[in-house]
């Protein structure tokens, strides 16, 4: 297909940590993202959401797997990524005061990756930094400030318009609104959906937040122990949620309505803890916290299986 | 109200700043009754930890000034004006805190074993036991927050375990002496929602068997609702609105409130939406009236003049807000020209 912009082939990241022994952080996970698309990454802490996005981005050198992005593979042996590669895909990470340079101000920020690039001739940097700074609703004296005396949520629309500089195609979010408040949270998130649509993006929107997937995503994957358990497009997968851990998942978030309330699968309550990545359990790595563990659940590692359309699911439940 | 075992009357707080006093508490006056659960909820930098660590006087008293007039009655007895050894029986029987990050809360270099014995020798409550009686009750409070193999446990250091095991530590911890109150400062932000979820149901069946009361700090109004009896919205260092749960998810009347309620994205979808417009208050020199007044869209002239009362529009139901009084009493003088609705 034409208009697909990153996808994954049984992607693994190992990490060794002595005596033989491996961080299995992404084990085997495959997806496609395409053109226009907000694919949703959930999980919990230690499940290689954050992981996938660091591969992908070039960071970690991948154990095993390809990733294939607009129709070029990446193979393992590659070392780095082109700068071609950087111009299409960019990142903004989760906390922004860490990932801006404190000793820079916001202009010095803006303009790294627009000389890199060669946007535009260096008389004209400015004008662009100011055009950028538009685009994401800052004011224009913001150029010379420093990330440390503004606020958090301003900080996180700098990241962002560092990202968008390059003029990319695709851009991971990596958990971009989970250090701020609601309040902010809701209006990065609205600067987010703004830009996608104007600048025709896609994303890869990691977060462990249920309910602002519910609201940016087009199709969500559930992850557990480097592992996908489940993806489909969004609304199906509110309505229907299938795999158990989803269902658990979502049984526990703490909702404000009744409407809300409704919607979550009653069956399930959350009990024991996610295992460590070094041993990971037998089988279906689920299948210790697994209300409907069955005998084949600790021997065998269920398969992927699409059980309606664009529903896949990865449980010996729907394997009959 | 005759149980009543916390109250806070009229109490501010300011912080000592290179800039002057930064007013980051601005009198609040807030209840809690016998075996209530009550929640403090309010975005970061609202002074919710603030308030708290004023009821433990574990504040330095060198940066935190509290001006006249605020009061803290703990059973009666005023918490600011208590000597050491008062203080000291405050905390070791009357009131402990669980906080946010189990990890510093823990001592890194002692086993779990020791820090819980700890406690269980220097709180008083048991002084007639002995050695294997404190590691009985050590015990029991491990599997009372639903770890199994205490043994195990007592003798593992704090970074052998994981967080959400941690944390459990610490509620135990709190909750191995009785006491009249419990205060958690947001136990779970740092933890998975399943995990989360755990904690939070084992909390709600403690505090309920031990019949202690409970306040939870959060910022998540989700985690308030299922959790606790009533609610306290706080502001800019303010009571903006407090009622019964129930009563605040049905008819939040606020404009801080409604917009927070806004903010939080639902799981039926429905779009995203606009946000609470600009950022809180400069504490070193606030908004002259109501301090969330710059960020509301409803605000009048007199917002901007007096500080808003708490009102109470609904039986138990009280709001900070002029707009919603003026809604209440048609007759209301100094407000801004065509309020009434």
């Amino acid at each position: 297909m034409n208009n697909e912009i990153l996808k994954l082939k049984n992607l693994k990241q190992y990490f060794p940590v002595g005596k033989g022994l491996n961080v299995r952080a992404v084990d085997g996970v495959s997806f496609k993202i395409s053109q226009g698309e907000v694919m949703g990454l959930v999980g919990e802490s230690g499940s290689g959401k954050s992981t996938i996005a660091y591969t992908v981005m070039g960071m970690y050198q991948q154990t095993n797997g390809e990733i294939i992005f607009k129709g070029q593979t990446i193979t393992k042996e590659q070392k780095g990524r082109s700068k071609q590669f950087y111009r299409n895909a960019q990142i903004v990470f989760q906390d922004p005061s860490s990932s801006l340079n404190p000793y820079q101000d916001v202009k010095q920020i803006l303009s790294l990756p627009l000389k890199v690039h060669k946007i535009v001739p260096r008389n004209e940097i400015e004008d662009k930094i100011l055009e950028m700074l538009e685009m994401v609703e800052l004011p224009p004296d913001f150029m010379y400030k420093s990330p440390n005396s503004i606020g958090g949520g301003e900080r996180q629309l700098v990241a962002i318009a560092r990202a968008l500089c390059s003029n990319p195609k695709f851009i991971i979010l990596d958990e971009p609104t989970s250090s701020l408040d609601v309040s902010i949270q809701a209006k990065i998130l609205n600067m987010l959906m703004k830009l996608h649509a104007e600048n025709r993006l896609t994303y890869m929107f990691i977060t462990h937040d249920m309910g602002v997937m519910r609201n940016v995503s087009t199709k969500i994957a559930i992850m557990y122990l480097g592992k996908i358990c489940e993806i489909a497009p969004t609304r199906t997968f509110y309505e229907e949620p299938r795999h158990p851990y989803t269902q658990m998942l979502l049984s526990a978030i703490p909702v404000i309505s009744k409407e809300e309330e409704a919607m979550k699968p009653k069956r399930i309550r959350s009990r024991g803890e996610i295992p460590s990545p070094v041993n990971v359990p037998s089988g279906c790595s689920f299948h210790t916290r697994c209300p409907f563990k069955k005998e084949i659940c600790i021997r065998v590692d269920p398969e992927m299986k699409e059980i309606v359309p664009e529903h896949f699911v990865r449980c010996h439940l729907f394997n009959d | 109200m005759g149980n009543q075992l916390l109250k806070l009357e009229n109490l501010s707080i300011w912080y000592n700043t290179y800039r002057g006093y930064a007013e980051v508490v601005d009198r609040i006056n807030m209840r809690v009754t016998h075996g209530e659960k009550v929640g403090l909820v309010g975005e970061s930098g609202c002074g919710k930890t603030t308030t708290m660590k004023t009821i433990l006087r574990v504040l330095d008293p060198d940066s935190a000034y509290i001006p006249e007039g605020g009061r803290i009655l703990f059973k009666g007895q005023d918490v600011l004006s208590m000597d050491k050894g008062q203080l000291q029986r405050l905390r070791r029987k009357g009131v402990s805190m669980i906080s946010q990050s189990p990890m510093s809360a823990l001592n890194p270099v002692l086993t779990i074993g020791t820090q819980l014995l700890d406690i269980i020798k220097y709180s008083g409550c048991y002084e007639n036991a002995g050695k294997k009686e404190m590691v009985e009750i050590a015990k029991e409070a491990i599997t009372s927050v639903m770890l199994s193999d205490p043994e195990r446990i007592m003798n593992s250091y704090p970074h052998q375990l994981s967080g959400g095991m941690r944390q459990r530590i610490c509620i135990a911890s709190s909750l191995v002496t009785p006491k009249d109150l419990l205060i958690a400062d947001e136990p779970c932000t740092a933890l998975d929602v399943t995990i989360q979820d755990q904690i939070h149901r084992m909390l709600n069946e403690l505090v309920e068997e031990k019949g202690c009361s409970l306040i939870m700090i959060t910022h998540s109004l989700g985690v308030a609702r299922e959790l606790v009896d009533r609610i306290y919205i706080m502001y800019g260092g303010t009571i903006v609105e407090n009622c019964y749960t129930k009563d605040l998810f049905e008819n939040p009347s606020h404009p801080y409130t409604k917009g927070l309620m806004d903010c939080v994205p639902r799981l039926y979808g429905g779009g995203l939406s606009a946000g609470i417009y600009g950022y809180i208050p400069d504490y070193v020199q606030p908004p002259k009236g109501c301090r969330f007044c710059p960020r509301c869209a409803e605000a009048m002239d007199i917002c901007r003049e007096q500080k808003p009362p708490l009102y109470e529009i609904e039986d138990g139901h009280y709001v900070a807000c002029f707009r919603r009084y003026a809604g209440k009493h048609s007759d209301t003088k100094g407000g801004g020209a065509g309020h009434e609705q």
